[in-house]
């Protein structure tokens, strides 16, 4: 029997249709690399990301320009931190980046992309390790580049007034070098929280609330056991690799270590929660 | 043989149609949202080579249904295999499954090629294979505008895209003409019939039944979330029973009682015209000669495919109506 089909459109190839079970066109190679690429392809082709990095740069170098420039102009040598005051900006540049990490799986929610992504990819965990992956990845490239231009813009114009601070610095190296991964962390960490929250207002909420909220309210732990709960917070324990507070913060890669332990267990239960879930 | 693990061959106890094995089973699928039983015990096969209409009134499953089929919903029990095992153990399933579930499930500040490129990239699929999609659809003029700015009806072009990028041997579109105009409507009417002569299996859901009646083969017919029919176009039509026989005659009232001593229900619509419970015309003929009745028309009326639908389906509206007025009077 033939069957005519009058369309106005081009016809599909006829060749496949389930008709052939090879499926030659089906490549045998493992999925995470497909699945990496894909949302390389998504992060890079939504106008936040693009707004999220410029902020950071601008933010980072900015923020850390003028602070070394109203610093060394007014409180130059009496007890100012040269080299925390570097990165400041990385107290705003924070938030873009978690607000990016966050959106990234909160935007695919509120849109419905989210079960287009699922349809083509049921395997849930594995695109949420694409995207921490990816966004994290970015962000660890993009945060240390801003870092470094931080560093040597900052470190030039306190040069200019006699201050001087260079990689050779103590603590200096470790200190650039601990802000892009901070925020390449924080990257992974947010991607947790827009995972288990999925809205974005709540996820945004909820990122706040760990970096600026916490460390406030813990103001009101009895002092006898603030001193050790409060270098544990999120934030804090993460900063430490590149603020310098007198006030007991964990050592710098320690730090980081601990904030490292928060992004994996936000992941994780971001993993969990996604696969039990109705999308 | 039997161990304490549960493993499941492929395409084990599938069922067979014409020698063609089922490609999409629901097995029991049920769905509960809180006290609601939105899908109850639905059992059925798909077959390839056909189109499947999966009909049912707003609210009746449907879209749950095939939620659960793609994986996106878990059901509350029962399962829905897919080539014979269940989506979500698919990797790749774009070559096998393509699915229109939402004509707006898309990042609206994404191009349309774009939108494209990361579900084809996902699957491995390259970029020509999104041009020829963009063109299938007919989307390629806009491929590069942002997908927010479409309407309802290239949102659905753009889902049809997506479905088609790995030319899989399964398409299930939800409510695919929703929002189309009457050329949109057509194309995807045809697209539809040929993807089935392809071989392919269409399982298509909508609630309107005058739209299934046009492309169809199969239906399934759902209704409270329970299965309702599952059969052909043409059974579905003949099981309704509701054939009938319009007579016209100058001698209606004869013809009512000479009826009626034969045990044929009939009603006289005007003063020359009836119109009889019965699927033959002949019977009718020969009785009026007998008792010389002159007949004017001896019409055989079939019920519509929307009649037998309504039909099918009038229970469950009319209990889903009980169930709201009881809602507001407790709510009262």
């Amino acid at each position: 029997m033939t069957m005519t089909i009058s369309s106005t459109e081009t016809p599909l190839s006829p060749t496949r249709g389930g008709l052939d079970p090879a499926m030659p066109l089906k490549p045998a190679r493992r999925i995470m690399p497909d699945l990496l690429r894909s949302e390389w392809e998504k992060l890079r082709s939504i106008r936040t990301t693009f707004w999220s990095l410029i902020i950071t740069v601008v933010a980072m170098v900015g923020i850390g320009a003028i602070v070394a420039a109203v610093h060394t102009g007014t409180r130059s040598g009496r007890g100012f931190d040269a080299l925390s005051g570097t990165f400041t900006g990385v107290l705003l540049a924070q938030l873009a980046i978690g607000v990016l990490g966050v959106l990234t799986v909160t935007s695919e929610y509120s849109t419905g992309m989210i079960r287009s992504t699922f349809i083509a990819a049921p395997q849930r965990r594995a695109v949420i390790m694409a995207k921490a992956g990816v966004v994290g990845f970015v962000t660890i490239l993009v945060g240390t580049v801003a870092s470094f231009a931080s560093f040597f813009v900052s470190a030039a114009i306190l040069s200019s007034h006699g201050t001087h601070l260079s990689l050779g610095s103590p603590g200096a190296l470790r200190s650039v070098i601990g802000v892009g991964l901070f925020l390449g962390i924080l990257a992974v960490l947010a991607v947790g929280l827009g995972t288990i929250i999925r809205s974005s207002a709540g996820g945004i909420a909820a990122l706040v609330g760990l970096l600026l909220v916490l460390p406030t309210l813990s103001q009101a732990i009895p002092s006898s056991i603030r001193d050790s709960v409060e270098k544990f917070l999120p934030a804090n324990a993460g900063q430490a690799v590149f603020l310098h507070t007198d006030t007991g913060s964990l050592s710098p890669w320690i730090g980081l270590l601990v904030f490292g332990a928060y992004a994996v267990a936000g992941l994780g239960i971001a993993l969990v929660m996604v696969g039990r879930r109705d999308a | 043989m039997v161990t304490g693990q549960a493993i499941r061959p492929a395409h084990e106890g599938s069922t067979i149609m014409n020698g063609q094995t089922a490609t999409i089973e629901a097995r029991g699928l049920t769905k509960r949202f809180g006290s609601t039983l939105a899908v109850d015990d639905l059992s059925f096969e798909v077959y390839p080579g056909q189109v499947t209409g999966f009909l049912g009134p707003n609210g009746a499953g449907k879209s749950t249904t095939l939620r659960m089929i793609l994986g996106l919903d878990r059901p509350t029990s029962g399962e829905a295999l897919v080539n014979g095992s269940p989506f979500i153990e698919h990797e790749r399933p774009l070559f096998e499954v393509g699915a229109l579930l939402d004509p707006k499930a898309f990042h609206p500040g994404r191009s349309a090629r774009s939108h494209l490129r990361t579900l084809a990239l996902s699957n491995g699929i390259g970029g020509e294979r999104v041009e020829e999609v963009l063109d299938t659809v007919g989307l390629a003029g806009v491929g590069d505008r942002r997908a927010g700015g479409f309407s309802l009806g290239m949102g659905q072009r753009l889902g049809i895209a997506s479905a088609l990028l790995g030319d899989p041997g399964i398409l299930i579109l939800d409510e695919p003409v929703n929002g189309l105009d009457p050329d949109g409507i057509l194309w995807i009417r045809n697209l539809l019939r040929s993807l089935a002569s392809e071989g392919r299996t269409v399982l298509v859901s909508s609630h309107l039944m005058s739209e299934m009646a046009l492309t169809a083969d199969q239906l399934i017919i759902v209704g409270q979330g329970a299965l309702l029919a599952d059969d052909s176009v043409e059974n579905v039509v003949e099981a309704s029973g509701h054939n009938s026989v319009r007579v016209r005659t100058p001698q209606a009232d004869e013809l009512v009682m000479v009826l009626a001593a034969e045990g044929l229900n009939s009603r006289e619509d005007n003063d020359t015209q009836l119109t009889v419970d019965t699927g033959s015309t002949d019977r009718i003929g020969e009785l009026a000669a007998r008792h010389h009745i002159t007949i004017l028309e001896l019409t055989l009326v079939q019920a519509s495919l929307e009649e037998a639908y309504m039909e099918l389906t009038h229970d469950s509206l009319t209990y889903q109506a009980e169930a709201f007025t009881s809602l507001d009077e407790s709510a009262a």
